[in-house]
């Protein structure tokens, strides 16, 4: 399976979004997925121009907006395998309503968030998943909240399956993508991919793989560092 | 016979929209032309909700302010409408007259409107029949409700002592719908397969109406979402819809603009009620009309359609998600609580298995219109971004003017738009829910044109050579500043008198002879 396109990739050198756009293709052809039949409905933001790269249906839709549109995709045709990608800018931040009432529907999609942390493409300001204390261009003296987190929004609020995974290591992504989207029923997979421009401090971060999904969602909420499929219901 | 007014008033819980409806479908049965129209406050129980009933031998009936019958349910009620009456006006109040005696006694104090209608009945002059006929016909699933229903009517007509002429029908075959329930059947003519809607007046009865079909209903989380949603479907290859009302629709304007940007069909129900912001939530209104043709950033073609009675919200219903196709843009269906809640009377999807080679989602074309292919058939790249042929984000200088220049000459071909009625020098203009008033209005005074516009944008070429040729123009719209007149004045460069209503409630037959023949 062919999901190339002849268009030019405009990521910076070095950014963690080879890693997720290799990951996502080798987890299509792992599950023999023909690039008519994947739909793939984009954010706004760094991450989300792979509508350019990648060669399956596709739509870029509007900030904070890909998860609805990809639940009228799955409902109008639940042949497709849908996938609603965003930044934790689009997911968590402008989105999180529609991320929280499709897990709690248990609806048949799997949502990708690329976390960079920051609102990359409008030039490093902090989002709702900034890391407490850390400096952006709009938090100069660091930013004052905790973050949000997309794994335990959607723990709480009732999805199948959860997961996160580092976009540096493509191996073990690649396959978390494709259990989430072989899963039936409402699958995130939170991407860590620090941004080599404006979060580059956090480049270097080391997580806990879990070797299998954990049983009860208070051992997951509130830890960032856990990493791998967290959770499966 | 002249037009005859009725009014119901109650408190919200008792009844009125059903005793409405029940009596307006009553005298269609006798051969009658109806017209009813709720009001009510925002609130379940309590208050003073009314119900006008206006009945006619001839067709097209306008709702009037100075009512010639009153049945009011509580003393409050009585008050607030007892300064109504017309010349010859009859009052009553339903305690006073044992209408809830009579409820209780049958065993369910909620029958006590019933009783009133056939006290109506009686003191029309009426027979009974086409009443319990009727009743019948609402409740033939629950044989409890329907007998207690008959027993009411039958009890209350017999409070009266007036004598009953012998009226019961002239065999005419006459339909009883709210623009609501016509807009749905239209819809569903069209076979619309997914209806995204966010509870909202006065669109709520199509969400309650929708999910009774066969259509794939979405009550998403807000009306971000269900805008996503439809688009999302419409893209999968479904014909998709959204019923909101303006706040909801100021919420889906960014959607609306990547129907347009992305080209993707999508039919906007979006049902006016006086605003700005919360306003009058329960109110009708005609002021969202500069609103939805210009909502969104940029220029995108769009078409909007105003249907002004039933049968157009049925043809419109319908025509809205051919016309969506066709040219693959949004079609917006611009109601108003007044047509959508009001009742009227009058006489009355699947995949194609297509292949495409080295698809081109946004192919350049003769006509602008480019080959329509699903996800599934073929890799289809949608994009809110500006794109190239294939569906690519392109931000190059000719492709942006190439690509503007097929989406906005889309539309190019589209005729028609509005429709003319009666003779006469001074040509009356009208959009949307006027029509119905206006044609009352023609029936008792001659010597005015009438031109009713049902596709305010694109804004009909043969209305605007009409009305730069004739002596004198006068826009009749609901709202404050004459939002279609400007439009007129716009288009052909002439100056139009207005007749302009703000105050949340549908023009009166009345009112209108105040302003126009003065």
């Amino acid at each position: 399976m062919n999901y190339d396109t002849n268009q030019e990739i405009t990521w910076c050198p070095g950014c963690a979004g080879y890693g997720f756009l290799t990951a996502l293709k080798n987890a299509l052809t792992k599950a023999n997925v023909e690039p008519k039949d994947a739909v793939v409905v984009y954010d706004i933001g760094c991450s989300a121009n792979a509508i350019n790269f990648l060669n399956t249906s596709g739509v870029a839709s509007l900030h904070g907006r890909s998860i609805p549109f990809a639940v009228g995709v799955k409902m109008a045709n639940p042949n497709l395998t849908v996938i609603a990608q965003g930044g934790e800018g689009g997911i968590v931040t402008e989105g999180a309503n529609h991320l929280i009432h499709a897990a709690q529907r248990n609806d048949d999609i799997t949502v990708i968030i690329n976390n960079n942390f920051v609102f990359a493409l409008t030039t490093g300001q902090a989002s709702s998943a900034t890391p407490k204390g850390f400096k952006t261009r709009s938090t100069p003296e660091g930013n004052p909240h905790e973050p949000l987190s997309a794994v335990d929004l959607a723990l709480v609020s009732g999805a199948s399956f959860v997961a996160r995974t580092f976009a540096f290591d493509i191996e073990k992504t690649s396959e978390i993508i494709y259990q989430a989207i072989t899963h039936k029923g409402f699958s995130l997979v939170e991407i860590i991919q620090p941004c080599v421009v404006w979060t580059k401090d956090l480049v270097k971060q080391e997580g806990v793989w879990m070797k299998k999904p954990l049983e009860i969602k208070l051992d997951i909420i509130g830890k960032s560092n856990l990493w791998g499929v967290l959770f499966k219901s | 016979m002249k037009n005859f007014a009725i009014k119901l008033s109650g408190p919200a819980g008792a009844g009125m929209m059903q005793a409405g409806e029940t009596l307006s479908k009553a005298l269609n049965r006798l051969g009658f032309y109806t017209l009813m129209y709720p009001e009510y406050p925002s609130r379940i129980r309590g208050g003073d909700n009314h119900v006008l009933v206006v009945f006619s031998e001839e067709k097209h009936v306008a709702p009037v302010e100075k009512i010639d019958l009153l049945l009011a349910f509580g003393k409050e009620n009585y008050r607030n409408h007892k300064n109504e009456g017309n010349e010859g006006f009859q009052g009553y109040e339903g305690e006073e007259l044992g209408l809830m005696k009579i409820a209780k006694e049958l065993g369910n104090p909620l029958v006590a409107n019933t009783a009133g209608l056939g006290l109506i009945f009686k003191i029309l002059g009426f027979e009974l029949k086409a009443l319990e006929e009727q009743i019948e016909e609402e409740f033939k699933e629950k044989e409890a409700v329907k007998k207690i229903n008959v027993d009411a009517a039958g009890k209350g007509y017999e409070i009266s002592k007036s004598k009953s002429k012998s009226k019961s029908g002239n065999g005419k075959n006459i339909l009883n719908y709210s623009g609501n329930e016509a807009l749905v059947e239209g819809i569903l003519k069209a076979k619309c397969g997914f209806a995204a809607i966010y509870p909202m007046t006065p669109i709520n009865s199509i969400l309650t109406m929708l999910s009774k079909s066969r259509v794939q209903v979405f009550r998403p989380e807000d009306e971000i979402a269900g805008m996503m949603a439809a688009l999302g479907a419409s893209y999968a290859g479904k014909r998709a819809m959204i019923a909101t009302s303006g706040g909801g629709f100021s919420l889906m304007v960014e959607g609306l603009g990547m129907a347009g940007m992305a080209e993707i069909p999508i039919v906007c129900v979006v049902g006016q009620r006086t605003g700005p912001s919360t306003g009058m939530a329960t109110y009708s209104s005609q002021a969202d009309l500069n609103f939805v043709i210009n909502a969104g950033q940029g220029e995108f073609p769009r078409i909007v359609l105003a249907p002004g009675d039933i049968g157009e919200c049925f043809r419109l219903g319908a025509e809205a998600f051919n016309l969506a196709e066709c040219y693959q843009v949004p079609v917006i269906l611009l109601t108003d609580k007044y047509l959508a809640e009001s009742r009227f009377s009058g006489n009355g999807e699947e995949l194609k298995g297509s292949e495409y080679k080295n698809y081109k989602r946004y192919q350049f074309t003769e006509d602008g219109i480019s080959p329509m292919a699903f996800p599934g058939q073929a890799i289809v790249r949608a994009n809110s971004y500006e794109h190239d042929e294939e569906g690519f984000s392109c931000d190059d200088k000719t492709n942006r003017e190439k690509m503007m220049d097929r989406r906005m000459n889309k539309l190019s071909d589209l005729n028609g738009g509005f429709e003319i009625f009666g003779k006469g020098k001074t040509v009356l203009v009208g959009w949307g829910s006027t029509k119905e008033i206006i044609l009352d209005f023609l029936k008792d005074n001659f010597g005015f044109n009438f031109l009713h516009i049902w596709r305010p944008w694109p804004f009909p070429q043969g209305a605007i050579d009409i009305l730069r040729n004739v002596e004198r123009v006068i826009v009749i719209e609901g709202n404050y500043s004459g939002q279609l007149a400007d439009l007129i004045e716009r288009f052909t460069f002439r100056k139009v008198e207005r007749v302009l209503k703000d105050d949340g409630r549908p023009f009166y037959k009345q009112e209108l002879e105040d302003k126009l023949l003065k």
